[in-house]
């Protein structure tokens, strides 16, 4: 099955289409060892460099690909679109998702998924059916399914931050009947695994995607377990289900309301509604926030977020961190220093 | 303002000082006191209110319902004028705003919290807050914020991205959706003001805009002569009546009465030489450096004039005349799709290229504004394709519109002189190749 690859900054772009189309959907997260040197020369240095790492992986990788997809989300994949298309073969695709789920913005959202849908089928000469996209549906809901029964062991057994980044890496790009697999083979291992180690702290991850394990190998590092996160690599994809009793555009639609929210969409009090919900679940108290270098949405929200949970008496620590392969010794320094505060 | 007099002498000082600097007329002074002046005193009256709307957000909305635009980004340029904005943006940097942000939202939280008036920055308390997203996130998740910290309403406008690659079916499905959303703004402005929204009352306005961005762009149209009757250092304040749309019988009779001077003594609109050629006729893109007029006024010296903006054109965007409320709906749709600020890079190139032609262009200047990334984008594909199809001079400047610590004046100068000299060549090898 062929690949079609997607640039999204939030879970914004309709996978589901891609497999009803018969191809493997994957999420390009750049290769932060491989670097941005290619991207730079079409995007300035100062911009996200996720972004600019994701558009050195295309630039790279551009015939391994049938096709790629961006959805509308921050700037990055808004303003970048344009230089991708430039310089890249494939055939491309731009599915303008909303920055809001009200009424208005849903009739936009289905019309645009159509139109994606219909696109699609006159690119690859592909009938994509409802009862293909259903299918599709029913798969995807099975890997969020499982994953969601997984990530809830974080808070009880030994699972480390890279590989709980790792079972969701592994889910956006690689081939579905894989992942499935995959999660099985977690799903009778995970729930063997020791105990939540008492050394370790457990925390609330949010902010931008964490798109490579070496933030995760800090945070561990740091004596700080990961058992609750608002990512889009991360809770925002596996925690609501899509709906499979309406239509299966319409259930699209839906799901995109029921989601985690990214700091890309409006309001965003329900990004820190679901943030709270969290930390009430799970009886935590401790978060860590933190924002990649020039990454603007997290970076605008984050003295509103911060304040909001240290009202609730919820200790936070906000850190805006570099895409970096090294260890990021700063980072572990006031890391290390938050965990102290915690004990 | 007397209180801010006394507390904080030194920042008004200075910024009586740049103020003094810019190329103002006393009327266009008056103009931007009156603005300001007006805009802390809204709130006397009680029948009006007053709203936060970012830049190319549709006023007219606003203004159907008498609210006074209380223009956050506006007051930034003011600061910016000013040459003040560095404790304000320090001020915000204390807050948690990384200094990676952009520098507008910077300075207007910074000398808002400071307790700053809006001539310096501050932004007076606004009934409710407005953004749209088609330029940047940050115009959303600024206004958002702001309405949060200020208890205040907030509403959103979604413009979808008008990718390369689009065509008319897509826009019209965008314009269908931003119609939706103007009905969805009625209701909020309704809601919060309690008046009724009048149709009739609109159009009026609607028509008085279009009066004013057909005269200004009238205006714009006119720096196509040899030499233009403005450059960019004074247009960036000349704008401000028709970007904020304060008081739009002014505005008209201002721009009527400057096209009518610029008529007397340019005639028609020729972009023939009607007096002696600048030396350098350049474009601009992007944000002007607010701080440093002083650059302006260097380059000036040396014969390099910047006479077309896509930045000043984009304030002026309602050119086209409307009849019906529908049809008037959907144009306003249309062109917050279409602004020259924000048009992809086909469009973009292809209105460079226009432009160049149009106003016999010899050398583009390209901020990369450190502030605004959005904006920013692409400008290394443009730089090639301008350079590869009318082989004129690009440069890419990095700097920041607002903050004045990311501006180093020696690196610039010398990328300036060294721009200057290419120009110089190619002028050198065209009158050889014609002699
Ligand atoms: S890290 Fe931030 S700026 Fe970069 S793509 Fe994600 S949301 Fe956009
Ligand atoms: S300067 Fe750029 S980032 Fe800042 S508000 Fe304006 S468009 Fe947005």
């Amino acid at each position: 099955m062929q690949t079609f690859a997607y640039f999204d900054s939030g879970h914004e772009f309709p996978e589901e289409i891609v497999m009803a189309a018969g191809f493997t959907p994957y999420k390009i997260l750049g290769d932060v060892e491989a670097g941005t040197g290619a991207a730079d020369e079409y995007l300035h240095t100062y911009f996200c460099p996720f972004a600019r790492g994701a558009l050195n992986q295309a630039l790279a990788a551009d015939d391994d690909w049938a096709g790629i997809g961006f959805a509308h989300g921050c700037d990055a994949t808004n303003r970048h679109y344009d230089v991708w298309r430039r310089h890249l073969g494939q055939p491309f695709f731009w599915v303008n998702t909303p920055m809001k789920t009200n009424p208005t913005a849903r009739v936009f959202h289905r019309r645009g998924l159509d139109d994606f849908r219909a696109d699609l089928e006159k690119a690859y000469g592909v009938a994509i059916t409802p009862e293909k996209l259903a299918a599709a549906i029913r798969q995807s809901n099975r890997i969020k399914e499982k994953m969601r029964r997984l990530a809830a062991l974080r808070a009880t057994r030994d699972i480390t931050n890279p590989e709980y980044f790792e079972m969701v890496r592994t889910a956006v790009q690689e081939p579905r009947d894989r992942v499935l697999e995959y999660l099985g083979e977690l799903e009778r291992e995970w729930p063997a695994r020791p105990a939540f180690p008492r050394a370790l702290v457990p925390v609330l991850l949010t902010g931008s995607d964490v798109t490579f394990p070496g933030w995760m190998e800090v945070m561990e590092e740091a004596g700080l377990r990961v058992v609750r996160d608002d990512l889009s690599l991360g809770e925002r994809y596996f925690h609501a289900a899509i709906p499979e009793t309406v239509e299966p555009l319409k259930a699209l639609v839906e799901y995109y309301a029921l989601q985690p929210q990214p700091a890309t969409r409006v309001p965003s009090d329900r990004r820190l509604d679901y943030l709270k919900t969290a930390l009430w679940e799970s009886g935590l108290n401790a978060v860590v926030s933190q924002n990649l270098k020039f990454c603007e949405p997290y970076a605008i929200d984050a003295p509103w977020i911060v304040n909001e949970l240290k009202k609730q008496g919820i200790r936070i620590i906000h850190l805006e961190r570099e895409y970096t392969p090294t260890l990021d010794h700063q980072a572990l320094t006031r890391l290390e220093t938050f965990r102290q505060l915690l004990e | 303002m007397l209180k801010f007099l006394t507390q904080h002498r030194d920042v008004a000082l200075s910024g009586i000082k740049g103020f003094k600097n810019q190329p103002l007329t006393p009327k266009l002074f008056g103009l931007m006191a009156e603005y300001t002046t007006k805009s802390k005193i809204a709130h006397a009256n009680p029948w009006r209110k007053t709203g936060a709307p970012t830049a190319g957000f549709p006023i007219e909305f606003l203004l159907a319902f008498d609210i006074f635009p209380i223009h956050p980004e506006a007051y930034a340029c003011y600061a910016g004028s000013a040459g003040v904005t560095r404790s304000a943006i320090e001020q915000a940097e204390s807050m948690g705003y990384s200094r990676d942000l952009c520098s507008y939202m910077k300075t207007s939280i910074g000398a808002t919290e400071l307790g700053w008036p809006c001539d310096f920055g501050g932004v007076p308390k606004p009934d409710l807050y407005t953004s749209a997203n088609m330029v940047c996130d940050t115009h959303v998740k600024w206004m958002e914020n702001e309405a949060r910290r200020r208890h205040a309403p907030y509403f959103g406008l979604d413009v979808p991205s008008h990718v390369a690659g689009s065509g008319e079916e897509e826009l019209e499905r965008d314009i269908d959706y931003l119609v939706a959303q103007f009905s969805d703004l009625v209701t909020f402005l309704e809601k919060h003001t309690g008046k009724k929204f009048s149709e009739e009352k609109f159009m009026r306005i609607i028509a008085k805009s279009q009066e004013a961005c057909r005269l200004y762009d009238e205006i714009l149209q006119y720096r196509r002569s040899l030499p233009a009757p403005q450059y960019f250092e004074y247009q960036r304040l000349f704008m401000l009546p028709v970007a904020v749309m304060w008081n739009l019988d002014g505005c008209i009779r201002y721009y009527r009465k400057t096209l009518e001077e610029i008529r007397k003594r340019f005639g028609p609109i020729s972009p023939a030489a009607s007096g002696e050629r600048e030396k350098y006729r350049l474009i601009w893109e992007g944000i002007t450096i607010w701080y440093k007029v002083d650059l302006y006024y260097w380059l000036a010296e040396r014969g390099a004039r910047f006479v077309y903006e896509q930045y000043t054109e984009s304030f002026a965007i309602r050119r086209r005349q409307t009849t019906t409320f529908n049809e008037t709906l959907r144009q306003i749709a249309r062109e917050l799709l279409l602004l020259p600020y924000t048009l992809n890079l086909e469009k973009r190139i292809a209105n460079f290229e226009r432009k160049i032609d149009e106003y016999d262009i010899d050398g583009v200047v390209l901020h990369a504004n450190l502030s605004c990334r959005p904006a920013a984008a692409a400008q290394q594909d443009v730089k090639a394709a301008i350079q590869k199809s009318r082989s004129i001079p690009v440069l890419i400047l990095s700097a920041d519109m607002n903050d004045p610590r990311s501006y180093a004046e020696g690196p610039v100068r010398t990328r300036f002189e060294s721009f200057i000299e290419m120009m110089e060549a190619r002028r050198a090898g065209k009158e050889a190749a014609k002699s």
